[in-house]
């Protein structure tokens, strides 16, 4: 018997923002806010809260640095985000696949 | 989630991937070293006639390479600061490092391009930066430059065969070539 796809999914990264904000760190290994909030076309206080809760699952590694006075915040992928996000897309596969007309 | 997500995620990673390409960068980096390095050896040429593979500037190349990828390291650690995305400049610091080591201190450098030109540990280099940065235009252009220039410079070295201008010719095509579609992929990438 076959494992139903979508128990792989993984909650955290299951949600478009989440996704996005993975994506886009696996390509470029790192991010400052500024970008990512350009790039997915959200607000300040909504990337700040997706990029806790990728936090607090080990997803990414927040940096706080400043340049001169102003203040800067890098977003790194840790090595746990990258293979979640690949499980995660292969699972998103699986499930495009197991679907009729999928 | 499906597969419009997909769609969705793949344009994001494409876009990722635009503003953090190097493929411009290694190839005028690479094109801009052959041609020095041409220049220097066919002002350099012994007096059989032209020589674009060997000479002072293929001597140099064991300096020039570290000097061009440290060059590369802080224009890529500026546009990541400007851009604010990328960490291609820690892996191109690292490989400035290396290359410094195996080239000059243990020579692999003279060695490699005393009989061959220095088209192997130039496109070596390009095809290495292929391999990293996951791009095929640049895995390809390296290895299809690197043994033409190999074949040129082992053509050029067997002694059944004179000096001939076909050599030459090659060497100064690749070495155009690369700085040519260096120059034509900079183009196209800030267009997009």
């Amino acid at each position: 018997m076959t494992a139903q796809p979508a128990a792989q999914f993984d909650d955290t990264i299951h949600q478009r923002a989440r996704f996005g904000i993975l994506t886009i760190l696996a390509t470029t290994g790192r991010a400052d806010f500024m970008y990512l909030r350009h790039t997915l076309e959200l607000t300040d206080g909504n990337l700040g809260r997706h990029l806790d809760v990728l936090n607090e699952a080990g997803y990414v590694e927040i940096n706080k640095t400043f340049e001169g006075r102003k203040p800067r915040t890098w977003v790194k992928i840790t090595k746990p985000g990258r293979v979640a996000l690949n499980k995660h897309i292969a699972a998103l596969r699986q499930m495009i696949a197991f679907v009729p007309g999928g | 989630m499906n597969d419009n997500t997909l769609t969705e995620l793949d344009e994001l990673a494409s876009r990722a991937r635009r503003d953090t390409s190097v493929d411009a960068v290694v190839l005028l980096t690479a094109g801009a070293l052959a041609v020095i390095v041409v220049v220097l050896n066919l002002a350099t040429s012994w007096s059989g006639g032209w020589d674009a593979l060997h000479g002072v500037g293929s001597w140099l190349l064991a300096v020039l390479v570290p000097l061009a990828l440290a060059g590369m390291w802080l224009y890529l650690r500026w546009r990541e600061s400007r851009r604010g995305a990328g960490r291609q400049s820690r892996t191109v610091g690292w490989t400035a490092l290396w290359a410094a080591i195996i080239l000059l201190a243990v020579g692999l450098g003279p060695m490699l391009t005393a009989v061959l030109g220095p088209y192997p540990v130039l496109m070596g280099l390009v095809a290495l930066a292929g391999v990293r940065f996951s791009s095929r235009l640049l895995l390809v252009w390296g290895l299809v430059a690197a043994a033409l220039g190999i074949w040129a410079g082992m053509y050029q070295s067997n002694n059944r065969f004179g000096l001939s201008s076909l050599d030459t010719f090659i060497g100064v095509v690749i070495a155009l070539a690369t700085l040519v579609a260096g120059a034509v992929v900079a183009v196209r990438e800030r267009r997009r």
